[in-house]
This record gives C-alpha cells, structure tokens and sequence, in this order.
C-alpha cells in the first residue's frame, strides 16, 4: 500500500495544490468578512470550485497509470486489483481533506492578513465552508468511478455526464424546501449517497479489462449502466422541458387573446401598430380590426403571464436558508446583520465594529432586518415591533418612539419618478433628479420616512402595492398549458365572456404537436410519476406539465406503448447479436421505463463487435516444423 | 518435463482481425522460449493473452496452472514481465523505481538489484526519464528477475536499441538467469540474440505456429542447397520441400527432413550443392517472407499420429 500511495505522490500533491488554490480563490471572492463572519446564503463560486475541482480529481486518480502507460506494468504487480482501488481512494480521501482543511485555513489566513474584521471569525463559517466542499465528494466519486470503466474514453464521458448531470440537480431538488432554500442534511446526505453509489461501481469493475470483443459481465452492466440509464432518462427529460417550452410558448403566442374593447370582451390577435384583429370562436379571422385609436379603450392581453412551465434545468449552488443583510449606506460604510441577530460596521477610517441594541450592545431578535434610512441605518425587529437606529458618534441603537396606533410591518423601499409621482417627490423634497429609490418603513396604516429621530408619516408612500392576481377579473390561471377556458367574472364586463381554448387552426395543432411529441420521448417511468404527483407551482424539470396532476392519462399510456416498441426493438436487435438472455432482459427493462434514452444507450452500449462469434472449426492447423517432447504434468 | 505455460487452441480477434487462430504452444520448466513473427503476427496478444490482459475468444490459456484471468497477488508474484516499451513511472528515480517494486512484490532481491545496477553503470538517484533507452530496458529486466520469478516473459525487450546496448541486455538476460531455473518465454524481432538464448522457438505467422521446435532440432531437420536444374528439369514440389527459390541460373531450395531419395533424384536432374544447414535468419525469411510459396499447415491429426508413433524428435 505504502509502494501505491507513493507512486500515486505526484497526481496527490499537484491536486492538492490546485484544488487548494481554487478552493481559496473562491472561498474569497465572496468576500473574507461575508465567508468568515457574516455568514453567505449562496456561496457560488465554492460550490462550482468543488464539483469541477471533483471531477478532474476523480478522472485523474482513475486514469493516471492509463495516461503514463503503466496500466499493464501496474496489472502485473503482486497486489490485488481492489488494494489498488483502495490506495487510489486513500489519494482521494488525502486530496479531499486536503482541501477541506487547508482551503478554508488559507483563505482565513488571507482574510486575516488583509481584512480588519478577522477577530470576529465566526466557528459556524467552518461548517458552512465544509458542507459548500461537498459537492467535490460526489463529483470525485462519480468521476473516479466512470473513468475507472472499462471501456472507451467517450463512453466513460457519457456515463460520467449522465451520472453527474442527473445526480447533482436531482440531490439539489430532493434537498430544496418549500421556500426554495437548501435543507443542509438532506444536502448533504444526497451527496454522500451519490458519492457511495459510484464508489460502489468502481468497486464492481475491479479486475475488468477495457476489451472491445467482449461484452461486459452482466454483474457490471447493472451497476454501471443501470445508473446511466437512469441519469440519461433524467437528463433527456430534463432537456425535453426546453423544446417543449417552446413550442407551448409558441402555442401560446398563436391563441388569440382575450381583449378587452369598452364593455366587450373578444377574441383578437395582434395585428401590430395598435391594431388587434377579432376572431371567430374557431379562431378564424374575421374583417373587424380594434385600434387603441378607434376609442377601444384598453385592449390588452389576459392570461400568458400566469402559464405553468417547469422549473428550467440548471446547476446551481445551494441557497441556504441563512439571510445575510447586508447595505452600504453612503459615507457611513457598510452594514451586516446576521441570522443570529449580530450586528457589523464597517468604515474605511474606523475598520470593523460591532453594534447592537443600547450602551450593552446586545444582539438583535433572530429574524430582524436592517436597510439605510435617513442619515442612518434602523434595525427592526418584528417579533418585539421595535425599531433600532443607529447613533453613528455613540456606537451602538437607540430605540425609536413608534405611533402607538400603528404596528411595523416591515422596511421597504420604493422607485419614485418624477412626472409620475409628483405630490410624493413634493412631500419628500427629492433634489433634481428624475427617480428615485426612496426607503422607508412600512406600518399596518402609514409609512414612514426617518427625519432626524423621528418617524414622519408619509401619505400615499405605501400605496404601490399592485392588487393580487386573484382580485383582477381578467386574471384567469390556465390550468393546463394547452387547453383552458376563460370566463369572465359577472362584474368584469357588461356581456359575460367565455372561451374553451384549444387547438383549432393548423398552426395551433402543429404547436400543440410539437409539444406533445416532448411528452412522448420523456421517459415512461418519470411520466407516470409526474401524472400521479399533484399540481405544483413550480414543478421539477424533470416532470412533464403536460401530464402532471393527472392531465392525459392517455399521453401516458401512449408513452409507454411508444416505450414499449422500442424495447421489443432493442430486444430482436440483441436477440440478432446473440446477446444472452439476462442482458436482453436489462434492455427491455430499462427501455420499458426510460424510453428512446434508454434504447439509443443500447445500441451504443452494446456493440456487434462484442457479440460476433467467429469461431474456426478445428482442427486448428498445426506447426509444419515442430519437435514434440513428452509431458509429465502442469506445474501448479 | 513439467509445463509452465500452455496455449491450447486460442483464438482470438480483435473486431474482423483475426489476430490468433488456435494457437497451441508449451513452455516446459527451465526452458527459453522465442516467440518470433513479423509485426502483427500475435506475438504481443498472445503475452497479454498469457497474463490475462486480455480473454480469449475461444482455447484455453494456462500459466503456472492458473487460468490468466484469475491471477492472484500470489500467483502474480512467480511472474516476472518486461513490456514492449519498458514502462516505468516517468515521475520516479532509478531508487524509487525499486523500492516501488520492492515494496509491490514479495522476495524481492535487493542485493541482487544492487549487484546488477552496478554491472549496468545505473545509479538510484537517476531519473527514470533521464535514462536512456537502452538503460531503461535494463533496468525493467533487473527489476523483474529481482524477485526470482518462475517465469519471465518479455516483449521485445531489445526493441528499438542499438547493436551494442542489445548486446548488453542480453548478456544480462543471460547472467541474471544464470542457475536460476527461471522459464522464460519471449517475443523478437532479432533472430541473431534468440539463436544465443533460446532453448527453442516458435514461429508465429498470420495467428498460427509455423514452427514449434528446439534449434537443435531444426539445424537437424532443415537444410539448405542450390540446385542448378539440367535442361528442361522442373523444381521439386512435395511435403519435404518447404520453399523453391529462383536463383540466377538455378534455385534455392529449403529442404525439410530430406530423404535420401529425393536429394538424389535432384542430384540426377541436375547440380546440387551440399545441403548446409540454414540460419535462423534465413530459415524465418523462408518461412515468413513475401514470397513464401503456401506453406501448408499439417493437420493437427497427422501431428498427433506421427507424435504417437515416435516420429517426434
């Protein structure tokens, strides 16, 4: 071991380094104070240095021997193939620790080098910093294990991008709460479980040679290529969602729309230069034309905005459910105010303080929020209804007298443009400029800016709040992204409207079609998932809109008789090869479930090449010279 | 004689090449076995095949009685290799190479690397990417015989050296398996260091044997002569005639266990110098040249006749 740990030095120690340098460089670019004190709630630029820096580690430790050409030399050692396996894990785990350790020491030891603020260095920063590390343990993993196949490169780097391009978004949704931040456990338990299932393929292709006349152990093939069928249906459903996306949109921009024209409602599609042209409920044109000239009155469109499309796929790092408030106040410098309710400031000419409530400076309620306002910052903390403001000669908050028949809601903000708002940009006195953002605090009855130590109510400061979508009559949430109706509430206009949309025109089914082909190429296992999950906001990229909330049972099922050919397909094709019969039945099985994925990873996966049987009858043609000595026994 | 290594009926193809068609060789204990053949011909399959690199698509290969596929460490250990390009780990020194070997097989031999590194001239401190060609061969031998295997497979290790360093590898091939009762079983291109070293050879062509034989044996059986014909005489054809040469004036001929019968009817129908016999060199030339004349294999069941009869010498 000690003979393998040594002869794998050289890979160990330059990823090290490299690992260590990015890991530093991106532990600082989010800013030393935010890393190590404050705390961050998206640590970008981590979480993208650890799953590359955990790929290349992986590859790497897998293929070293391969690219020096030393794999066969290696082979012919006295040590069993699984101690090689081990030692190159110890590398990993080496490296791995490596950067979780030293990344962070070097990073803090820059912070406190060239910041200020590095006495207020936070323990909990540590955890945060190591749980942002652990998407280069799956990645390493997943990396180690598709490039430790034996097969070719461009196999090894399909099966790797299936593995990792499934199975970081679909940790990174499984771990996502309602409120759309990262649950860390279930994060990183994800991660971990990932980084254990390659570790286990690895562990199945021990002893394996890359041979292409061969086809792989049926053992080998469910542990490395069941994950890729899997990963690959993900991602193909994944990519779909874009196509689909599109050709829905562009459904969507054929319907007419609903307009509005004095007391009517009507079908109309844009025309251009103002002009909408009316159709007939089977959205065919007509010759009647509304133009906002014509006196039609407010003409506009009612139902696109409220469209139901899958999340888009993306690799993002994970948003903690930690919030950081952070705000430069102009000469004052920069504010912090963490979770736990401690508090920063931070001046060019003064360096770092900390603040708080009263002469003690005593942290604020968990949950409270900071913002400018005035000459100064406020605290407010919701629980207690308090408001905080900074004293800037004396260092810490004074408490601010409240109107006693008021509640604090929140502090808010609000653009103000000259020429629209001019009795708000009269009251506040704003100077010569044309908009502006005005700060303010938001009670149940009034708002409020601050002048000197006193909140002054402001009229009409608040009253930006546009209606919710539920209160506007012409708001219509389309159920399905296809075909929805719209009705007119009575109130909402003097003849009462409704309308079943549908595909009606040519270019209406073709769009329609197109969509719909989407559905048919998704896998059928994630098909059927979705059309049994409940509507949701937001669904996973992953899941069809078409067929989610039990929507079209019968796309479902025609999914899964498309699926279904295609897996008798692939089966004839092996049957032809002469492929035996538990691989035939892998295919079937994972065509049935994956669909078109699965079966274009067949005929890729499984290859003539490895199946020809080119036997030569005997007898074998015999050397024309040979001498012949007698035999006593093998040699054991 | 017990049997180290045997191939027996291997076949082997690599997409519609076919690489060996039922290969069947032994290698006896203590024997140096040349495996020779021009470039594709399976030499190196038929090494990968032996130490389970690779499968067979059809035979059996055994080495030590072990199926190749399931070697163990231990079985490992009783094998030494030397690859084609004498691969060794760019990143290490001569010292680190060794103790890298030491510490990957049991019974290592370091006074014995000791030894042989002097004789070489190599130092540990040395890179491995600084040696030269020649040198790294050296050092791959030492490092395999280092732990007194009892078989030594090499693949052309004298490929791409000069005369003199070829000379030297081999001088220490044949000192550091002096006495040692070590199997070795070898591919070459340079007939001239196998006729030094080897106990017996086989000629591999186009996937199959051509020749299985001890040198001895084939300086008894194989002979060559020019014969001048008389006028109108036609070259002689048959199972003793391995290959009919033109010649200016006459023909070369490479005679396989000639009868005294057919030397003398080629004596009557013409001129015949005294059959001498031939090199190695030209023995292969003939057998494996651009214009072998069809060189018909014996069917296996005329062998085992003639082997059963004590027709094999």
């Amino acid at each position: 071991m000690k003979a393998l740990r040594r002869k794998d030095g050289l890979w160990v120690l330059g990823l090290h380094t490299g690992g260590i340098v990015a890991a530093t460089v991106a532990i600082l670019s989010a800013g030393g104070f935010e890393t190590f004190v404050v705390g961050i709630q998206r640590q970008e630029p981590l979480f993208h240095a650890a799953w590359s820096s955990g790929l290349v580690l992986g590859a790497v430790a897998a293929c070293f021997d391969e690219v020096l050409g030393t794999r066969e030399y290696l082979r012919q050692r006295a040590v069993a193939p699984r101690d090689l396996l081990l030692a190159r894990l110890q590398g990993i785990g080496s490296v791995l620790l490596g950067w979780l350790v030293l990344a962070p020491l070097c990073a803090w030891l820059w912070f406190a080098a060239f910041d200020d603020g590095w006495q207020f260095t936070s323990l909990g920063s540590l955890g945060r910093l190591a749980v942002g590390f652990v998407p280069a343990l799956s990645s390493a993993a997943i990396g180690f294990a598709a490039a430790s196949l034996p097969t070719s490169w461009w196999r090894r780097l399909v099966i790797a991008a299936a593995w990792w391009l499934a199975g970081v978004p679909l940790v990174d949704d499984l771990s996502r709460t309602a409120s759309l931040t990262h649950a860390v456990g279930w994060f990183v338990l994800g991660h971990v479980a990932l980084a254990v299932l390659a570790l286990a393929v690895a562990f199945a292709a021990v002893g394996h040679d890359a041979d292409a006349d061969r086809p792989w152990p049926q053992r080998l093939r469910c542990w490395a290529l069941g994950p890729t069928v899997v990963g690959l249906g993900l991602v193909v459903a994944a990519l779909l969602r874009e196509p689909q996306a599109a050709s829905l949109s562009g459904l969507h921009r054929i319907y007419p729309q609903v307009v509005r024209h004095g007391e009517r409602l009507d079908l109309a599609r844009w025309e251009g230069e103002g002009a909408w042209r009316v159709v007939t409920a089977e959205h065919a044109a007509t010759a009647t034309v509304l133009k906002r000239d014509d006196g039609h009155g407010d003409v506009r469109g009612t139902w696109r905005s409220q469209l139901q499309l899958p999340d888009q796929y993306e690799i993002e790092a994970p948003r903690w459910a930690q919030r950081v408030r952070r705000t430069a106040w102009g000469v004052l410098g920069t504010f912090y105010l963490s979770d736990d309710g401690r508090a920063w400031w931070r001046h060019w000419r003064t360096g770092v303080v900390q603040f708080g409530k009263g002469e003690a400076n005593d942290p604020f309620e968990v949950g409270a929020s900071l913002a400018g306002l005035g000459d100064t910052v406020v605290v407010h903390e919701p629980a207690a209804n308090r408001l905080w403001r900074l004293d800037p000669d004396r260092r810490h908050c004074v408490p601010l007298a409240l109107p006693a028949d008021d509640r604090i809601e929140q502090l808010d903000s609000r653009w103000l443009r000259q020429g629209q708002d001019d009795e708000l940009w009269t009251r506040l006195g704003i100077g010569d400029v044309s908009s502006e953002l005005v700060p303010f605090v938001r009670g149940a009855v009034r708002s409020y800016v601050l002048r000197g130590d006193q909140l002054v109510a402001i009229p009409g400061l608040g009253d930006d709040r546009g209606a919710a979508p539920d209160d506007d009559p012409m708001q219509r949430v389309p159920a399905d992204p296809i075909t929805f109706s719209f009705a007119s509430s009575p109130d909402a206009a003097a003849a009462p409207f409704r309308h079943e949309f549908t595909p009606r025109t040519a270019l209406e089914r073709a769009a329609a079609g197109g969509a719909l082909t989407c559905s048919l190429l998704r896998p059928p296992l994630l098909q059927g998932i979705a059309h049994l999950r409940p509507l949701e906001r937001r669904p996973a990229c992953w899941f069809d809109v078409l067929v989610l909330g039990g929507r079209r049972a019968w796309l479902v099922l025609a999914g899964g008789a498309f699926a279904a050919l295609l897996a008798w397909r692939t089966a004839r094709r092996l049957r032809r090869l002469g492929a035996p019969r538990p691989t035939i039945a892998f295919w079937s099985t994972a065509t049935v479930l994956f669909g078109p994925a699965a079966a274009v990873l067949a005929v890729v996966c499984e290859r003539p090449r490895a199946y020809a049987d080119r036997a030569l009858p005997g007898p074998f043609p015999a050397p024309r010279i040979t001498t012949v000595t007698r035999i006593e026994e093998p040699v054991a | 004689m017990t049997v180290i290594l045997e191939f027996d009926g291997v076949q082997r193809w690599f997409g519609e090449q076919r690489v060996l068609r039922g290969l069947s060789l032994r290698v006896e204990q203590g024997q140096v076995y040349a495996l020779l053949g021009r470039n594709g011909a399976g030499k190196t399959t038929a090494l990968r095949l032996l130490l389970g690199f690779l499968q067979p698509h059809r035979g059996t290969v055994r080495v030590l009685g072990h199926d190749p596929r399931d070697l163990g460490p231990a079985v490992r250990a009783r094998i030494g290799y030397v690859g084609e390009d004498h691969r060794l780990y760019p990143t290490m020194s001569v010292g680190d190479a060794i103790a890298f070997e030491a510490g990957t097989r049991p019974g290592f031999r370091r006074t014995f690397v000791d030894r042989a590194l002097e004789r070489c001239g190599l130092r540990p401190a040395q890179r491995i990417p600084r040696l030269s060609r020649g040198q790294r061969a050296q050092l791959s031998l030492i490092l395999a015989v280092a732990s007194n295997p009892e078989l030594l497979v090499c693949d052309d290790p004298a490929l791409g050296l000069d005369v003199v360093m070829r000379r030297e590898l081999l001088d220490a091939l044949i000192d550091l398996l002096a006495d040692t009762g070590c199997s070795v079983l070898f591919s070459s291109h340079f007939l001239g260091d196998v006729e030094r070293i080897a106990d017996r050879i086989g000629i591999l062509h186009d996937g199959a044997l051509l020749v299985d034989a001890t040198l001895d044996d084939l300086k008894q059986r194989v002979a060559r002569c020019t014969w001048v014909p008389a006028h109108g005489a036609v070259p002689p054809t048959g199972p003793h005639v391995l290959r009919v040469a033109p010649r200016r004036g006459g023909h070369d001929l490479t005679l396989l266990d000639a009868p005294p019968a057919l030397l003398d009817d080629l004596r009557r129908r013409g001129e015949l110098s005294p059959p001498v016999p031939p090199s190695l060199e030209d023995l292969f030339l003939d057998l494996t040249g651009p214009d072998r004349p069809g060189l018909l294999a014996e069917p296996i069941g005329e062998l085992a006749a003639r082997s059963g009869a004590g027709g094999g010498r």
